[in-house]
């Protein structure tokens, strides 16, 4: 296990060049730069120019690629935002931790809710209790975060006051951009989990283990729903990749200063570099969380924790 | 198997309240270190307090970091500037400069006040004045200091400010925008003061999330403690203000209606309506201020040779006439708005009243037709690029624009890009035949008019690459201080509108909404979008 461990570590070292490559070449060939955005359009070409050359970007593709890779896999430093100078990396950390918290909570409620939701669906299929959660899913993943969110506001902030409508600061500033972020998270992991258990329910072995007398709670608790897992944690690894960077749209209406809205604003203003880090960073982080999701996979399943073992010998 | 998921589960409730916890803690010890740094100039607790929804980012606190519409709002209460502008197009007002005098058409002598310290302690001399705008040159994000060729300190006190040119407003922009600070703070500072800036101003920060909140306190030892002497926009009228950053327009109406705010610094007009009666009073439990934008919405023709417009004035003109400028308010912005009379805003300086009741291109499709007949075009013969930015008043703008020029037969393709795709292009010749763009000022049109018509302003000549000897020397005029005048004024507009090179459609109305009990939230009668000062501001306590 500790060389699977160590084998999928050193791969995440050609992965983040690539990365960084890739990144880096896109962000090159986009038409337009920093400073037509910091300037706008009523300043000097000199002013511009002058800016230009300060910031290194008349230099050439390789010169400007190599000097970025010294300084981001040497020196260990993504640099500063060309737009107001702030410390790439002081800027990530310090929003990390506010999209950690909307990402797990997001995940939270999606395994809390989702997964006994979609169980019951598949338990009663066919029935009006499994038509009523899949309702519920299917309404959940259509409805779009931001507009939920602006809902939301509406209804417990501005007329209930019972919630702020934005910002960070206390547990209930969270509340609101949680429950407006997990929505379509619950009825993904509701969808998959009822599909998953509905095949598991429908195996011999579980049918022996109903003949045998096992009572309803044990078979779907203990038998079935470990074995149904698997979809279920690939579905929340992916659902937990995609919250660090994706939940813009909320940290957006909210106010909450993460990741995710750092990026966008980066891209609107041609912040080569914040854009470059943030990626980077990004990336480091999801090949991480995949490799717990692979982990996690050996612990739902002997089988493939058999493998491990096999590989080892 | 059922430990493994309890197991899970429990580490997942584990990570979510530590993360939690690291999150408010953050902030938390942020400002308690803040506090302890400024421990002596922080006022106490138990007094007013105000919270204003900005509606733009801001990640950086550093003094010469490029301006937004946010951070505009939060320098007065942080930085002070050498003298500050009185008003829209207004002279300069002393601040920490005490006063000024020309010794020559290029060079400018500043005296100074000579009891001015920060919120750290450190004397403000002339020394600091002139390193503060070096560090601005440095930064080459300020470019209105590209007109100082060099500072002489004289004196700690006194000062003489080089210039290489004497055009309209160079020495009120350079006087009124640079913020100073001491040099020791700023070299003592690890991050160039991006998160701990040594106030000038008469409130210091004292917690700081950048793209969240920026809390200011009152400074106890304020330097300028005659209040007659304070600069209008750097009182010290309330004890703590909290500056949230909402950056979402449905949000902020929606803050200020919750109470979560007291101040909102931009209502867009399709919120307006919750705050404000159809009378144009404001509703019951709210102060709403209302003011002609200092933009304007303009549209500008390719003059070059890759255009149709290029050597076609009847063209040009066809489309003017065929452009309805009320239909464009009524619909763009609900009706807020108003229809410009020339090639700029009504608001400045040297807006000329007779320009009220001219004919600038009032709307008339028979004579649209007739010109672009007279063109050289028939209906259906002509289809146009229009490249605009992706401000949401533009794309609905240009949809507007484009079906009334079908109705004269001109067909059209909208290209939208976002800012940087934008600017880009349009310093590109081969990329459009007509603009929709914003244009504004700070004082006077002829500003305006030199950004976009002046052939020595960029590279590529001027933003409609036209060559045109006689509007440059009309233009020259208006930016010369000794032939400006009405006549200049006269002579470049009227010229402009008969070439037809360029055509203003409209200006927005703006509008900053407070509780009731709170007033004067621009202080000045000033039409910026992005300024209101609630440090300056009146507070019925």
């Amino acid at each position: 296990m500790i060389k699977y461990i160590m084998k999928r570590l050193l791969w995440m070292i050609p992965v983040v060049l690539g990365v960084t490559i890739f990144i880096f070449s896109i962000m090159y060939l986009m038409p337009g730069d920093a400073t037509s955005v910091m300037f706008g359009a009523d300043v000097p070409q000199e002013a511009i120019e002058a800016k230009k050359e300060a910031l290194g970007l008349n230099d050439g593709y390789f010169e400007r690629l190599l000097r970025y890779l010294e300084d981001v896999f040497i020196h260990f430093d993504f640099g500063n935002s060309i737009v107001d100078n702030t410390s790439i990396k002081d800027q990530l950390l310090l929003r990390l931790p506010k999209t950690m918290i909307l990402a797990f909570s997001t995940i939270l409620l999606g395994v809390v809710i989702g997964i006994p939701l979609g169980t019951v669906a598949a338990v009663k299929q066919n029935t009006w209790v499994d038509r009523c959660a899949m309702t519920l899913s299917l309404l959940g993943i259509s409805i779009p975060g931001f507009w939920l969110g602006l809902m939301l506001v509406i209804v417990f902030a501005v007329k209930l006051n019972w919630f702020p409508a934005f910002g960070i600061g206390s547990f209930k500033h969270y509340v609101l951009p949680c429950l407006a972020n997990s929505v379509t998270c619950i009825a993904l992991v509701a969808r998959h989990t009822r599909s998953a258990m509905v095949e598991v329910l429908r195996s011999d072995y579980l049918v022996a283990a109903k003949a045998k007398g096992l009572s309803q709670f044990r078979l779907i608790f203990c038998h079935a729903l470990p074995n149904a897992l698997l979809p279920i944690i690939t579905v929340l690894g992916t659902a937990l990749g995609a919250q660090m960077a994706g939940a813009l749209v909320i940290e957006n209406i909210f106010g909450i200063p993460g990741v995710g809205s750092y990026v966008v604003s980066a891209i609107g203003n041609r912040d080569f570099s914040v854009v470059q880090g943030a990626v980077i960073f990004l990336s480091i982080i999801f090949s991480f969380i995949m490799l717990v999701t692979d982990l996690l996979y050996a612990f739902a399943d002997p089988r493939i924790k058999a493998q491990f073992s096999k590989t080892k010998k | 198997m059922k430990k493994t998921l309890a197991l899970l589960l429990a580490m997942l409730l584990v990570c979510t309240m530590l993360l939690a916890g690291c999150g408010s803690d953050s902030g938390d010890s942020n400002a308690n270190d803040k506090t302890n740094a400024n421990d002596t100039n922080v006022s106490a607790v138990g007094k007013s307090e105000v919270v204003v929804g900005i509606s733009e980012n801001l990640d950086s606190l550093d003094p010469w970091h490029i301006g937004n519409g946010g951070g505009f709002c939060i320098w007065p209460s942080i930085y002070e500037t050498l003298f500050c502008i009185d008003g829209f197009g207004g002279d300069l007002l002393p601040v920490i400069g005490k006063e000024y005098e020309y010794l020559s058409e290029y060079d400018v002598k500043v005296t100074i006040y000579d009891y001015v310290h920060d919120s750290a302690g450190n004397r403000i001399t002339a020394s600091d004045i002139k390193f503060s705008y070096e560090m601005c040159q440095q930064g080459g994000n300020w470019p209105t200091t590209n007109c100082i060729t060099g500072i002489d300190v004289e004196d700690d006190y006194t000062l003489v400010f080089h210039f290489n040119t004497n055009k309209l407003r160079t020495v009120e922009d350079a006087f009124g925008e640079i913020k100073i600070v001491s040099q020791a703070a700023y070299e003592a500072s690890t991050d160039g003061m991006a998160s701990y800036p040594v106030s000038t101003a008469g409130y210091v920060v004292t917690d700081f999330v950048p793209s969240s909140s920026v809390t200011c306190e009152k400074v106890e030892d304020y330097w300028q403690q005659d209040v007659s002497l304070q600069a209008p926009i750097y009182k010290q009228n309330v004890d703590k203000i909290v500056y949230q950053f909402i950056t979402d327009g449905t949000q902020m109406a929606n803050a200020m209606e919750s109470g979560d705010i007291d101040i909102a610094q931009l209502i867009s007009a399709d919120n307006i309506s919750t705050f404000m009666n159809e009378d144009g009073t404001s509703a019951e439990g709210f102060y709403v201020e209302a003011a002609l934008s200092n933009t304007h919405n303009d549209v500008l023709f390719n003059c070059s040779e890759n255009s149709v417009f290029g050597d076609n004035q009847a063209l040009r003109q066809a489309v003017c006439y065929a452009i309805d400028k009320d239909a464009v308010v009524d619909l763009v912005v609900n009706g807020y708005g108003e229809a410009c009379n020339c090639f700029g805003g009504s608001i400045f300086g040297d807006y000329q009243d007779e320009w009220d009741d001219q004919n600038y291109y009032d709307y008339n499709v028979d004579k649209a037709k007739q010109l672009l007949s007279q063109a050289g075009y028939e209906p259906g013969e002509l289809s146009v690029v229009i490249l605009t930015d992706q401000m949401p008043a533009h794309t609905m703008m240009v949809q507007i624009i484009a079906e009334q020029l079908r109705v004269i037969g001109i067909d059209s393709t909208i290209e939208s890009y976002e800012t940087a795709l934008f600017n880009t292009y349009k310093a590109d010749a081969t990329k459009w035949d007509i603009l929709v763009t914003l244009n504004g000022g700070s004082a006077y049109n002829a500003q305006m008019w030199q950004w976009n018509l002046d052939n020595t302003y960029y590279s590529y000549g001027n933003a409609i690459f036209c060559v045109d000897e006689q509007m440059q020397s009309l233009l020259e005029a208006c930016l010369d201080p000794a032939t400006y005048g009405s006549e200049a004024i006269n002579a470049f507009s009227s010229y402009l509108n008969e070439q037809a090179y360029a055509m203003a459609i409209y200006s927005p109305q703006v509008f900053s909404v407070a509780k009731e009990g709170i007033h004067n939230l621009r202080v000045f009668d000033n039409p910026f979008p992005q300024k209101i000062y609630a440090n300056a501001c009146e507070y019925a306590h």
